[in-house]
């Protein structure tokens, strides 16, 4: 790595990891950075690394920093994470490798704070009691975002969105973490983002189907679960009521 | 992308001229930081200005020789001008027929060491630039976002020379592609929300800055008293050392509302002038031979538009001085 690339790593990690800050106080040979590189953070006051990662986690937290408010958009599965706190919930993800996927200053194809956060949720020793949690908070997250504007900085990545004509739409199961997009939902759940509007509503498993349908991908169950004259049927009226 | 080539200060090489093309005493201007949300700021649901600017501008803009307004992002949206037109349309409509103003960009990220593709940043402004004839472009030096995420306050760059020459690339590529001239700003050091890396004098590392990138420069008149403040200069210390700045090629004051708190010089934006800020203004209006106006940046006023009551005697002293400048 060269030496600026070093410089700039050495930062960012400062900038997001309390460990990281806490070893360049105490022990900064462990870090295992170049003589140059060192020095030059040792000269700075790690004071102000600290307060600047502060800063940063409240601006994450408050969608301040990336536009989408995860305090509040994450708030069940926060509170699932006690005795953690807000913030610390917001500091660990800070750190994590799934933070810097976010791309958010808009100039670059995105990646949203929000599959962000979901991914690292999920990956974490307690995922199994926050999965369904976490799974609505970030697709309502997400269509949120992505009714608010014309056009979002991001596209979803995730299976779970589907694209209709003018938006996104999703089915999940009110009871469990769908493990993946072609899962049959016990209890599902639909919402989309459609023409500037959100909305979210508990369905039949039918009405599900006929949602998916109109979808460019239907999962394999849709097709099956209703004829083709009464997804048309369903769809028309959903569509009336501009669901999709 | 290719854009039209604006004048660069020193136009065919050699020393910098004083009364430079487009040379006009603009007088005292102003520049607002407008978030989208925020009540100073742009009114995401309606698409425009919210009524507390639109109350100031009624009250306060014929004060104003000029006017910029610093770019947020809005929301989730992607960096596309069709978000962003109807606004300031809005905004441009309530200015008086004529009045020059300009666009404080904050995606440049001028200051970073990182990849950085600003085509599309570029792009954008460009857009912006051919069809609301921004005067020119101004933004601070310094680390804007890192890998993707804003950060709550521009970094300065790191003031080391390897650094420095990335920057400089950054920057003269920036100057070439606008359409409009581009005023890098000296960076901004604030207690709690910057950390300085680095063992360049800042004014150093500006100056070698602005004359191997040929670019035209903005001071912000409390980024110079954080810098020297942060260097232990207190008292008429903070005045010295100015012509190891930039002059010639500076094009505009910036003051925006600072303060000293415990001893922590702030970069507060909350529209109160320190006396130490009208004071070096002074020294520099004198030393400025190409400057064009100065910014009175981010007023604080209340929902019927009345600036707060504590900003108020030396925001009126700027004026006069200001006044007595630009005739």
């Amino acid at each position: 790595m060269g030496c600026l690339a070093e410089l700039d790593a050495a930062y960012h990690t400062l900038l997001l990891d309390s460990d990281a800050r806490a070893r360049l106080a105490d022990d900064p040979e462990t870090l295992g950075w170049s003589p140059y590189v060192t020095r030059l953070m040792c000269d700075v006051d790690v004071e102000d690394f600290r307060k600047l990662g502060r800063a940063i986690v409240r601006g994450v937290a408050s969608g301040e920093l990336c536009g989408m408010d995860l305090r509040r958009a994450f708030q069940t599965t926060i509170e699932q994470l006690a005795p953690l706190s807000a913030d610390e919930v917001v500091e660990r993800f800070v750190a994590s490798p799934e933070f810097r996927r976010i791309r958010a200053v808009g100039n670059v194809p995105g990646f949203s704070p929000a599959q962000a956060f979901y991914e690292w949720a999920c990956a974490l020793d307690t995922a199994a009691r926050l999965r369904t949690a976490v799974q609505h908070e970030y697709v309502r997250a997400t269509l949120l975002a992505l009714a608010s504007t014309n056009a979002a900085y991001f596209a979803p990545r995730d299976a779970l969105f589907r694209a209709v004509d003018r938006g996104w739409i999703a089915v999940l199961d009110g009871k469990r973490h769908l493990p993946d997009a072609e899962t049959v939902p016990e209890a599902p759940v639909a919402a989309g983002a459609v023409r500037g509007r959100f909305w979210s509503v508990s369905v039949s498993l039918r009405s599900a189907a006929a949602l998916l349908r109109a979808t460019a991908t239907p999962p394999r169950w849709a097709i099956t679960e209703i004829s083709d004259s009464e997804a048309a049927q369903l769809s028309s009226a959903m569509r009336a009521r501009g669901m999709v | 992308m290719k854009g039209t080539v604006t004048p660069s200060p020193t136009l065919s090489g050699g020393a910098v001229r004083n009364g430079s093309p487009g040379h006009t005493r603009l007088g005292l201007g102003v520049g607002m930081d407008l978030p989208w949300g925020a009540p100073i700021g742009f009114d995401p649901k309606r698409g425009r200005v919210t009524d507390r600017v639109e109350k100031f501008l009624k009250r306060r803009v014929r004060d104003y020789g000029y006017l910029f307004f610093a770019f947020q992002p809005r929301g989730a949206s992607a960096l596309a001008v069709e978000n962003y037109v109807p606004a300031y349309e809005h905004l441009r409509d309530l200015l008086p027929p004529g009045l020059p103003w300009a666009f404080h960009h904050t995606m440049l990220n001028l200051g970073t060491v990182q990849e950085y593709d600003r085509a599309s940043v570029y792009e954008f402004t460009n857009s912006l630039i051919e069809r609301f004839g921004f005067r020119w472009v101004v933004e601070d030096i310094g680390i804007w976002s890192m890998g993707g995420l804003s950060l709550p306050y521009p970094q300065p760059p790191y003031f080391v020379r390897e650094a420095l020459d990335v920057v400089v690339d950054n920057v003269s590529e920036a100057r070439r592609t606008l359409t409009a001239p581009l005023h890098i700003e000296f960076p901004g050091v604030t207690d709690k929300v910057t950390a300085v890396v680095g063992d360049m004098d800042a004014y150093d590392y500006f100056t070698e800055l602005a004359e191997r990138a040929d670019a035209w420069v903005t001071l912000d008149v409390g980024h110079l008293i954080g810098w020297r403040w942060l260097k232990g200069k207190q008292g008429a210390e903070l005045f010295t050392d100015l012509d190891r700045l930039p002059l010639e090629r500076c094009r505009e004051l910036h003051l925006s509302g600072c303060g000293i708190v415990r001893g922590k010089f702030l970069d507060l934006h909350h529209g109160v002038l320190m006396d130490e800020q009208l004071d070096l203004c002074e020294l520099l209006l004198e030393r400025c031979p190409n400057l064009l106006g100065v910014t009175y940046e981010d007023p604080r006023y209340d929902a019927s538009g009345r600036m707060v009551d504590k900003s108020v005697p030396n925001y009126e002293k700027l004026q006069r001085l200001v006044g007595r400048w630009a005739v």
